[in-house]
């Protein structure tokens, strides 16, 4: 069994809110996948639900066998699935290093006596820090780091993890564009060794030349699929989303 | 000159100096965007012109005046709006009432119904939208109360802290259009994007900000089409964007 992720006619609502209404997509193992769509028309949401912070009222959810709804966060983290937040959330009052290992550490009684952080875990961390470029800040506060270096932190920390699938929620916001640059070729790099990414996007540039397939959310439902170029064609999309 | 900073250096608390020495310069009317890397410095070098932050050395001169460390409040009523990164309306407040925030320092009346006036003139979704709680609307909408509610004071120096961030990509045009107008009718911009293509070429004026100072500056258009500019700061994945 490969690992895709398949969601069957989700729903979600809050208060009167509808967030999502008979939403179903689908993404392949080993694919890079994007998903875009308007503010509001229920991206994140549909994130929130995978990863077990929100509940759907409805509908299915599988990785693989494994059956999502109704677990919790930490128990999608160990089926292999990691993720990073529009608005970051990193630990301010801990340093960079340390918010590198947060994600590694399972909670257990061995986790208490374990002290310090142990080699090959410093080795990942300041590989994965260095290529961000924020290894130099490894002893600082993470709540010192600006706005864009929190992103490259809060990614690199997801990776610690490495996980089967990795859905980034912005990655690009807020980043300078050499660095998106850097991102998309980590992000092939790390797909070509078979990890699964589902990416949500508004910088049209970059998931235009690396996801594929491009998704398209439109008041809490998928209405479109295909490669970039077709999506970009697509007069409903325009509509919805890109505007001329 | 409207604003000059002269060897600015400042930083957080305890913490290593963030901005090495700025100098810049902005005349009356300008559009100026500031591009770099993360971490060079941007937002501080904006919180630092607005007040929030006191320069640790170096003068910033606003209209021949020094007011480095000078409050945020006093600089408000002095001519400098500063809309920061993120959302930062009120979201529980309606619409009408977080632009009216910005009136808060008006005593005379009058002068509030002309500041409130003007801002729906500008931006029509205060209007529209008045009743609403400013949480409820989207982002792109969000932003435009943000920057109406800077305006009512009808500043001469707006800065802005990556307006588009997080937006569509019709939203952001919506905003990029308003900076434009907002410049054509007069208001000072300096405006910090990381979308820098886009950045460069809704401003005249370009400024590369690398390690806390100002690297290379220069006409915006000038700044997108060279080169060496292009490999090190604008990259290839926001080529079609």
């Amino acid at each position: 069994m490969t690992d895709d992720l398949a969601i069957h006619s989700v729903a979600k609502s809050f208060g009167g809110i509808t967030a999502l209404s008979d939403c179903s997509l689908e993404v392949r193992a080993g694919s890079i996948t994007a998903l875009i769509g308007p503010n509001g028309s229920g991206k994140t949401t549909l994130f929130n639900c995978v990863t077990g912070f929100y509940r759907p009222e409805q509908g299915d959810m599988r990785f693989g066998d494994a059956v999502l709804v109704g677990l919790r966060p930490n128990e999608v983290v160990h089926l292999g699935i990691a993720r990073t937040f529009q608005v970051t959330r990193i630990f301010k009052n801990m340093t960079v290093l340390e918010n590198m290992i947060v994600p590694i550490r399972q909670l257990g009684l061995r986790t208490l006596f374990t002290a310090g952080i142990k080699g090959h875990e410093r080795q990942r961390a300041e590989e994965l820090l260095e290529f961000f470029g924020i290894a130099f800040l490894r002893d600082e506060l993470a709540g010192r780091l600006s706005f864009g270096q929190q992103k490259l932190l809060e990614l690199a920390a997801a990776l610690m993890a490495e996980p089967k699938l990795l859905m980034l929620d912005e990655p690009a916001g807020g980043l300078n564009p050499v660095m998106i640059d850097r991102l998309t070729a980590y992000i092939r790099e790390l797909n070509a060794g078979g990890m699964t990414f589902l990416i949500i996007e508004h910088n049209m540039g970059f998931v235009m030349q690396l996801c594929e397939p491009v998704l398209v959310m439109h008041r809490g439902r998928v209405i479109a699929r295909g490669t970039p170029d077709a999506v970009r064609a697509n007069p409903a999309v325009l509509d919805a989303y890109l505007g001329d | 000159m409207l604003l000059q900073l002269e060897g600015v250096i400042a930083g957080y608390g305890s913490g290593s100096d963030i901005l090495r020495g700025v100098d810049l310069s902005l005349d009356s009317g300008a559009f100026t965007c500031l591009i770099g890397p993360n971490g060079a410095g941007k937002s501080t070098l904006l919180r630092t012109i607005s007040g929030l932050l006191r320069p640790r050395q170096g003068r910033i001169l606003f209209r021949g005046r020094d007011i480095g460390g000078r409050r945020p409040d006093l600089l408000f009523r002095d001519g400098i709006a500063h809309v920061p990164q993120g959302r930062s309306s009120f979201a529980q407040m309606t619409v009408w009432e977080n632009v009216l925030m910005g009136a808060y320092s008006l005593a005379d009346q009058r002068q509030v119904d002309q500041g409130l006036t003007q801002a729906a003139e500008l931006f029509p979704i205060v209007r529209e939208q008045r009743h609403k709680a400013a949480g409820l609307l989207s982002g792109g909408e969000q932003k435009q109360v943000e920057i109406a509610r800077a305006m009512v004071r009808q500043p001469t120096l707006l800065l802005l802290d990556e307006p588009t961030l997080g937006l569509e990509p019709r939203a952001a045009r919506v905003v990029v259009e308003k900076m434009r107008m907002l410049n054509q009718l007069g208001t000072t911009l300096l405006l910090v994007e990381q979308n820098a293509r886009m950045g460069l070429s809704a401003a005249k004026w370009g400024c590369i900000m690398e390690l806390g100072t100002i690297k290379l500056q220069g006409m915006g258009d000038q700044l997108l089409n060279d080169p060496q500019v292009k490999r090190l700061y604008l990259g290839q994945a926001a080529e079609s964007a």
